[in-house]
């Protein structure tokens, strides 16, 4: 198998592929290492490539197949995840000189749901150290870009998910998104983005850095991809206290039903103010297309979001210093000038600023719980801007200056305090050649209505986009 | 002689603009003595320069923060709990 046709294949596409005999695991998982030998000196995905266990598993799994103990999409299919994931035996480095030598000791539950389905490990992908930012940058391991142009961002914090999928060397990756590290560099290049409610996807076995907001997220090029993987990955782990009880639907179940008397939300202030004006009019129009097909949309309003960045970042930064503490104490001379600048904002924050702001967090929550009570759900951009340049620091969004890295995150950061499921889907490409993305955000839990409207969105040719020209 | 009885004045929550102009602007030398005093860990200048003018295009100035959380130390929660984990679908659905 070679050829960029195959390298920009959904996971289903693979999956029947393989079942068809088409090729085998093996080679499938060979012309992915091919691809990021040739091109991950460009694009700065992965951090750690494991060529070895990668094709020992992908033998495994057409040694399954072959037996006819292949029962899940999943087998013999090459994923990787964010290097926060852990891994047996593979370094988790979370971008940072500071976890050179760290070596996991065991699977993350995300990658034990993974592996036992016979998929396939790649490696670790490349992040802002720590995912500690909105623009993906790593001095390190270098910055990942942009596979629409290569001298932009490819957005944070799970900048080598993104570009380990845009650039075709992975069909899926895992990231963590805790203000929008999934959803927002998805959207910034043409993917597919998952963000699941808070605690239906276990943070067991993932580098923390906000314990309060942390959520595994997934990145594919459909959404069909993205049901497929959160099916995998859902589900309780009573090993980690933040984990949800509550049983798992089946989400690619209604993909493709009709949305007639779908009631979907729309923010009166804040969502659609200070954005790029073509982002604008692309989500205008996907707003016109789910009422053509039969939605209702409501004006809704949100709580209002003035302090929201103020809540996120007096919850971010001690409990970011309060696991860090013992790194700081042994080498915190390895760490990057930008994050620790934030941990010593952690350590400036008064413990009355922090309980204010997780009794906020409540707030929100139960406010945005009621906004649900009259619709099904909110509508959005998923970011207010496409692609910055690289070394942007501050950016300018219709008549708002801001740090690149808070514009990037503006629409995200809230639904990682309320905790509710949203999703990027691509809505078309901006004159500038960059992909542009609509979310959409659903009732805690309802992760398969959701992944239904994003697909309903995916389903229409304006919104699509074309391959990246690598 | 009767004590003078006060009346005691009832608390009027400040606007937002009342409390910020009521705070003076945080100084460079506040951090320095309160990150020195009140715990062992060691801080750059510069890294405490960023928390007084944030250059590095990922954090908001402190300075500016605070003045955000004075606000949101002002604003009545009732009874409101600290948020926990999410544990159960909306009920709407």
């Amino acid at each position: 198998m070679s050829g960029p046709d195959a390298a920009f294949l959904s996971v289903a596409a693979l999956a029947a592929k393989l079942a068809g005999r088409e090729f085998s695991a093996r080679e499938l998982a060979e012309a992915s290492l091919a691809r990021i030998d040739r091109l991950n000196h460009r694009c700065k995905a992965f951090i750690t490539v494991t060529a070895e266990s990668a094709l020992a598993a992908a033998e495994r799994a057409d040694r399954s197949r072959a037996r006819g103990a292949a029962t899940s999409p999943l087998n013999g299919i090459p994923f990787a995840s964010k290097d926060l994931i852990d891994i047996a035996g593979v370094k988790t480095t979370a971008g940072s000189r500071v976890l050179a030598d760290n070596v996991a000791g065991s699977n993350a539950f995300l990658i034990d749901r993974m592996l036992a389905r016979g998929a396939v490990s790649l490696g670790k992908l490349n992040l802002h150290e720590f995912a500690y930012g909105g623009t993906g940058e790593n001095p390190i391991f270098g910055t990942p870009v942009n596979a629409y142009d290569t001298t932009r961002i490819a957005g944070g914090s799970s900048s080598g998910s993104a570009a380990a999928c845009a650039f075709g060397l992975v069909p899926a990756a895992f990231g963590t998104d805790t203000g929008g590290s999934v959803r927002a560099p998805a959207a910034l290049n043409g993917l597919v983005g998952v963000k699941p409610t808070l605690g239906r996807i276990s943070i067991r076995g993932v580098l923390p850095y906000c314990w309060s907001l942390d959520h595994v997220g997934i990145m594919t090029r459909t959404v069909g991809d993205a049901a497929l993987l959160l099916q995998a990955v859902a589900g309780f782990d009573p090993l980690d206290p933040a984990s949800a009880d509550v049983p798992v639907d089946d989400y690619a179940a209604g993909l493709g039903e009709p949305l007639a008397g779908l009631r979907v939300g729309v923010p009166a202030r804040f969502y659609f103010e200070h954005c790029d004006a073509e982002i604008l009019a692309a989500c205008e129009a996907v707003l016109r297309r789910l009422e053509r097909g039969g939605a209702a949309l409501v004006t809704i309003d949100l709580p209002p979001m003035t302090l929201a960045r103020a809540v996120s970042l007096t919850l971010q930064m001690p409990e970011a210093l309060s696991f860090h503490a013992p790194y700081l104490a042994d080498r915190g001379s390895l760490y990057g000038r930008d994050f620790r600048a934030g941990l010593a904002l952690g350590q400036c924050l008064l413990a009355e600023h922090y309980v204010q702001a997780r009794r906020m967090l409540a707030q929100y929550r139960r406010q945005t719980d009621a906004v649900f009570e009259t619709v099904d759900v909110i509508v959005t951009p998923t970011t207010p801007l496409i692609a910055p340049e690289l070394g942007a620091v501050r950016v300018a969004t219709a008549g708002l200056d801001e740090a690149v890295g808070n514009a990037i995150t503006r629409y995200t950061t809230f639904f990682n305090l309320s905790g509710h499921p949203a999703v990027t889907v691509p809505c078309g490409l901006h004159s500038r050649g960059l992909p542009m993305g609509v979310q959409v955000v659903g009732r805690y839990f309802a992760e398969a209505l959701m992944l239904r409207v994003a697909a309903e969105i995916e389903a229409d040719d304006a919104f699509a986009l074309p391959a990246p020209s690598l | 002689m009767n004590p003078v009885k006060r009346r005691r004045p009832r608390p009027v929550p400040p606007s937002s603009d009342k409390m910020v102009k009521t705070m003076e602007r945080l100084e460079k030398r506040t951090l320095v003595l309160l990150t020195r005093q009140l715990s062992s860990r060691r801080w750059t200048d510069a890294e405490l320069d960023e928390l007084v003018e944030a250059k590095l295009g990922i954090i908001t100035a402190f300075r500016d923060l605070l003045a955000e959380l004075d606000v949101l130390c002002g604003t009545d929660l009732g009874t409101t709990a600290p948020a926990q984990g999410v544990q159960k679908r909306t009920a709407a659905e």
